[in-house]
């Protein structure tokens, strides 16, 4: 079930839903959704020697690859970063939000901004009952001219739906791999476990073909 | 608590350590470039450190072995274990200067945003244009003309028509991202404000204390530091007195607090006279569960600088005498009263304004934002009136008491200085000083990881609240 307004007002007034800083209550809670405003870091896919991820290194060199993949732009208040056609970046809202283990949200973008082209999330828009933290926009131009955006402006709404209350929430996950995180994180898919056993399938793939040689 | 100024050191030696250590790593060095051996003989370095204060600590987390009670230090042993502490922090200094020989960084755009708030306070046409921010490799806070220093380092100065003026502070490189000690930059801020320091020294009663030429300079110099000190008292409050004592306790050498040199007067004598105003002026931190039996921020860090001074004076046969021509009272008031000319008492902090500081440092231990906050007056005040037939035009009363209001960075600061007394402390004393399987280094390296945490919060809280003010209606 989708949060009115007014389960929404209830929800942050008993603390029950946390959204920090909420700078015009107002305008950003509509009918069914609280807009959320952009954060002032941004991460940028750049132009790398690397060909791939290679998984066949230990963690913290994919680590290091995947810093290396990205490009941190971090810009002041009142500053634009430009985000230019068919450019993707990571960023995340100004707020940090916090939810109770019985609601759910979804990211959704705005129709200001959809209108120009702008996606602020290609793939990940769920949020879990329980999370903890600022949320990380996946921001596309699909739009044909470059899209000024300026920390603090209403990007994005989250929508929030109640569900029974879950078993553990979010944050207190073993895993939990973006819980509690201010700002914007880099991607941290080496962390999962599927690809801790590929990896050492890999490595040790490596290590008896090395084997074999002597 | 037993040896309470020692592990506070300690705690305070092992965040500079983590800082070097997360500057390093921060920098773009991989296994594959040229800067990773350079990089090595920095992290060896730290090795060495870690290995010199870990023998500090194994001292400190010795256990009567009868009552399995800690052991109290005689002040002998209190004093020995301070001046080692002192002499690791030199070698964090040494190793600081030498950060030249590795990439550097700009600073944080959030440090501009601190920066701009403070010099807001300076009148407009007592302000320069722009105030630059530089990342020192040495370990000191200070303000230059750069300008003026570059121009005179070339001998090129009379060569160049027009004057420039390019006032710069220095921010040492490990304190990039910690906004606890950028309170010192507040009193460096005071010295860009050159019209009110020349104000001040031309007032009659200043003026008169300096009686020869002689010292006239000497005392100019030191009134200078002591207005300084007042101005960032004002904007700060207590945040700047517990920064400054940290600060003094770490880089004094041996009697150092009550050294005084041809620029700054004795630490001891300058936080004197902060914790006098403060106290005058009833700025209190209330500490809701004493440490030490003081109930207040500023008299526990008052207390545990005094206690070094006065460690320092058995071991050093000090005896350090006031300047007697100086009638340091009446000075006092004249240079308050002329930092009040610039930051109106409309501006200034009261006590008030630390009324929500307490419940700021609560929701730091949440690990939730702090750059705004709710007013808990007005939502308890709507929470009976909020009801299922309620109208929309209720509801928007609602929304409006449920609309934060902003934080300031003065807040902010206060309040991570109370979070870490009242939380960061202790909890480091239980993991660094209680034996467990785990190594130093691993110590170290968990607990880097939550105060990385910690400045990511304050930062980012830094930068909400401006962006609240830009956008918040009036």
């Amino acid at each position: 079930m989708v949060l009115s307004d007014y389960e929404i007002v209830q929800a942050l007034l008993n603390e029950d839903i946390i959204i920090t800083p909420l700078i015009n209550s107002a305008k950003q809670i509509g009918s069914s959704s609280v807009d959320l405003r952009l954060g002032t870091e941004f991460k940028l896919i750049r132009i790398v020697k690397q060909t791939h991820f290679d998984l066949s290194v230990p963690t913290e060199q994919i680590e290091e690859q995947v810093r290396e993949y990205t490009e941190v732009v971090h810009v002041e208040p009142m500053q634009p970063f430009f985000l230019h056609p068919n450019e993707f970046a990571l960023a995340s809202t100004l707020e940090y939000l916090v939810l109770p283990r019985d609601i759910a949200g979804r990211l959704e973008g705005r129709s200001t901004w959809g209108r120009v082209g702008l996606q602020v999330h290609s793939t990940a828009g769920l949020v879990d009952p329980g999370f903890e933290g600022t949320l990380t926009f996946e921001l596309n131009n699909m739009g044909k001219l470059p899209l000024p955006l300026y920390p603090g402006v209403r990007i994005a709404q989250i929508i929030f739906h109640r569900c029974s209350p879950v078993s553990e929430p979010y944050t207190k996950k073993v895993g939990a791999k973006y819980a509690k995180f201010i700002g914007t994180k880099y991607t941290m898919f080496y962390d999962d476990y599927e690809y801790q056993k590929i990896q050492r399938f890999i490595q040790g793939n490596i290590k008896s073909s090395i084997k074999t040689k002597d | 608590m037993y040896n309470y100024l020692e592990k506070v050191l300690c705690i305070e030696i092992i965040e500079k350590i983590s800082r070097l250590q997360r500057f390093l790593s921060s920098e773009p060095y991989d296994s594959k470039r040229q800067g990773a051996e350079v990089v090595g003989v920095f992290l060896k370095a730290i090795d060495g450190i870690i290995d010199n204060l870990n023998a500090v600590i194994q001292r400190l987390s010795f256990k009567d072995t009868a009552t399995e009670e800690e052991i109290v230090l005689d002040e002998w042993e209190k004093q020995a274990l301070i001046r080692r502490l002192s002499d690791i922090f030199k070698s964090i200094e040494g190793l600081h200067s030498c950060m030249e020989f590795i990439y550097g960084r700009w600073v944080m755009p959030e440090t501009r945003v601190f920066l701009k708030n403070v010099l807001d306070f300076i009148p407009e046409d007592r302000r320069p244009e722009k105030v630059n921010i530089i990342l020192s490799n040495s370990y000191s806070f200070a303000e230059v003309d750069l300008y003026e220093d570059i121009l005179s380092l070339a001998d090129i100065r009379g060569n160049l028509k027009g004057e420039g003026q390019s006032p710069s502070i220095f921010l040492p490189k490990i304190e990039r991202d910690n906004p606890l000690n950028w309170s010192i930059l507040v009193h460096e801020c005071g010295h860009v404000d050159h019209q009110g320091i020349t104000n001040l020294l031309e007032t009659p009663t200043i003026a008169a204390a300096y009686e020869t030429p002689a010292i006239k300079e000497l005392f100019s110099k030191w009134f200078m530091e002591i207005y300084c000190d007042l101005f960032a008292t004002k904007i700060l409050g207590p945040a700047y007195l517990t920064s400054f004592v940290t600060f003094a306790l770490l880089s004094a050498g041996a009697g150092g607090s009550e050294v005084a040199s041809l620029t700054h007067p004795a630490d001891i004598f300058r936080i004197s006279i902060i914790h006098e105003v403060l106290k005058n002026s009833n700025l209190k931190i209330v500490l809701s569960d004493p440490v030490l039996g003081f109930d207040d921020l500023s008299s526990l860090f008052f207390n545990m600088i005094e206690e070094r001074t006065k460690l320092d004076r058995k071991y050093m046969h000090l005896s350090v005498k006031k300047p007697s021509k100086l009638r340091l009272g009446e000075c006092v008031d004249i240079i308050c009263e002329e930092v009040d000319k610039i930051i109106s008492l409309n501006q200034q902090l009261t006590i008030k304004d630390f009324a929500r500081v307490d419940s700021l440092a609560g929701r730091l231990e949440k690990g939730i934002l702090i750059g705004a906050s709710p007013d808990p007056d007005k939502i308890n005040s709507m929470k009976k009136d909020l009801e299922q037939n309620i109208t929309a035009k209720k509801l928007e009363e609602v929304k409006g008491a449920i609309q934060e209001s902003r934080v300031l960075p003065w807040e902010i600061v206060n309040a991570g200085w109370l979070y870490k007394v009242k939380k960061v402390y202790p909890q480091s004393f239980d993991i660094f000083f209680s034996t467990n399987e785990l190594t130093i280094e691993d110590k170290i390296e968990k607990w880097g990881e939550d105060l990385e945490g910690m400045d990511r919060l304050l930062l980012k809280s830094i930068e909400a609240s401006e962006i609240q003010a830009l956008f918040e209606e009036e």
